[in-house]
């Protein structure tokens, strides 16, 4: 028995400022025949469903209840995870690893259009009792977190202005992607701060979209003959101190943690020269160069030099975000963990068209669940088996 | 399986509006409790100490997330620390800007490895540095109720 596990279809609608012309279920049912249909199956395949969702943010107590049938999960085995798309992925190649099933499907999406208020939304997550009493917009968190950020790792604001021209500027060749943009380092400094150092631009729109992913066993692989699987090679996921009070602020310890764990599984010994790209999230500017730290693909302060000289850049030695990440694609909540799936199977297949990069065979996808979490999972995705 | 046909015109968009009062109480717990009696009748913060991990949780917890042993040990601790961080607000929750922006900070209050965040008070953002010591200024005894916001905020020690 062989219980590595593939992924073997990918469907998306891909991510818009708004989806006013179909509901969330819709939007779904067109991701999910974009998966069966790249992945040649229907649904009477798949062996176990796994859709990604938070109640608060669906507006539905109990969603779990409205996840099946556009997913074709109907009267089938489906469970819901309160998670990110990665820990979606997670939990569905674990499913497939037990041997009770031979294919897994994956959905997440974000209708957050449909919220009137996602802040108060966001502001609900933060402790009621030592946090929220205050009564401001929550993401002073984020504010809190840049500052010391940059004074750890020696960063300057202009370095995340950096982070958002890239990616916005990777998005433009994106058709996945909402927020594409040319834009000047000098506009995205002056951009206003809202909770300084953090600047209105340092953070990513929010976005609607759906997206599914479909999994199979080694097994299932040889014996269907897959053309073009992408292997999980290693999986991560760490959940740090829930209270702001008793963490520490520069570093993301819960990345480390799951980086490490996901190496470990993926036999990686020297990140940044083992993996060609990352996919990691940019919900916010600094986040991308303290998640890169925090990968261990740089040393402490070596991301905003990275940045700086273009290296990370979609023609740099070490693309990161090539997809646009959060910033160019827009913020569309569990969906944007899968989306990094979805981008890192679309290249590594070579079917990226104009942002396909060049020779690459392994990728690292990392996810951060947002404010006021400390949660945090990572994949590490690969074309060939032992590669 | 189908594809979909979708809506083109923006006339024929419908939508309802769905709303709960949502309300919730947050009980403090025994070590909460503990916590903001100690500010309320006292002004002074109260930590709980593991020994053997060697840490001071503040705000207190009756259990420690190194060992998982319970925490009895418990710590009076000086209203004062070190800034470790802290962000200047804009604007407010809804998004409308200040006329005077607010200073929070997080300031990791000495002989712990715990932190309050709250507004740091009486200084300018300019004159603001990582590192610099503040203290703690509580309401007056009959202003204290038992809360975060017994805490004024925090100003130079
Ligand atoms: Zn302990």
């Amino acid at each position: 028995m062989d219980r590595r596990v593939a992924v073997i279809g990918i469907g998306t609608t891909g991510f818009r400022a708004a989806s006013p012309e179909v509901s969330y279920r819709e939007m779904i049912y067109e991701a999910a025949v974009k998966a069966y249909s790249d992945a040649g199956l229907a649904p009477d395949q798949i062996g176990s469903f796994i859709a990604c969702s938070e109640d608060i943010s669906e507006g539905t107590s109990i969603f779990d209840e409205y996840c099946p049938d556009q997913i074709g999960g109907a009267r089938r085995p489906v469970h819901s995870v309160s998670g990110d798309g990665l820990h979606g992925i997670i939990t569905a190649a674990m499913n497939i690893q037990t041997g009770l099933f031979e294919t897994a499907l994956v959905e997440c999406h974000s209708k957050v259009s449909n919220c009137i208020d996602p802040v108060e939304i966001m502001n609900y997550a933060l402790d009621p009792i030592y946090n929220r009493p205050l009564g401001e917009h929550p993401e002073f968190i984020a504010g809190l977190e840049m500052r010391r950020y940059l004074y750890e790792s020696k960063a300057q604001p202009k370095d995340c202005a950096a982070v958002v021209q890239k990616n916005r500027a990777h998005a433009l060749k994106n058709p996945w992607a909402a927020y594409p943009a040319n834009l000047e380092l000098e506009e995205i400094q002056d951009s206003p701060a809202t909770f300084d150092p953090l600047r209105e631009i340092d953070r990513a729109h929010h976005a609607d979209g759906a997206s599914v992913v479909i999994l199979a066993s080694a097994d299932w692989v040889k014996k269907n003959r897959v053309k073009n699987p992408v292997w999980v090679k290693g999986m991560g996921w760490i959940s740090e101190d829930p209270g702001l009070e008793m963490r520490p602020w520069g570093r993301s310890i819960a990345t480390q943690k799951a980086a490490k764990m996901a190496y470990k599984q993926a036999g990686i010994r020297s990140p940044r020269s083992e993996i060609d790209f990352a996919e990691v999230d940019d919900t916010y500017s600094y986040k991308e160069l303290q998640h890169l730290e925090d990968l261990w693909f740089f040393p402490l302060g070596g991301a905003a030099k990275a940045v700086r000289s273009g290296l990370t850049r979609s023609d740099g030695k070490f693309p990161v975000n090539v997809s646009g990440g959060c910033l160019g694609m827009g913020n569309a909540a569990e969906a944007s963990g899968l989306q990094r799936v979805l981008e890192i199977v679309t290249q590594l297949r070579g079917e990226a068209g104009v942002r396909q990069l060049k020779r690459v065979r392994q990728a690292v996808a990392q996810s951060w669940r947002g404010i006021p979490t400390t949660s945090c999972a990572v994949a590490v995705l690969s074309k060939g088996v032992n590669s | 399986m189908g594809v979909l046909e979708k809506i083109t015109s923006n006339q024929e968009l419908r939508s309802w509006p769905g709303e709960i009062p949502l309300e919730n109480l947050y009980t403090m717990g025994l070590a909460g409790e503990r916590f903001f009696r100690g500010i309320k009748d006292e002004a002074k913060l109260l930590g709980t100490r593991c020994k053997t991990c060697d840490v001071t949780y503040l705000p207190p917890r009756i259990y420690c997330q190194g060992c998982f042993e319970k925490l009895v040990n418990w710590v009076d601790l000086p209203p004062q620390g070190k800034l470790e961080t802290f962000t200047i607000l804009n604007q407010d929750r809804a998004g409308r800007p200040y006329k005077t922006p607010r200073i929070l900070g997080l300031v990791r209050i000495d002989r712990s490895e715990g932190a309050l965040i709250h507004y740091i008070q009486g200084l300018e953002p300019q004159k603001i540095r990582i590192g610099m010591k503040l203290k703690a200024q509580f309401r007056s005894s009959s202003e204290r109720k038992g809360s975060i916001q017994d805490i004024v905020g925090f100003v130079p020690a």
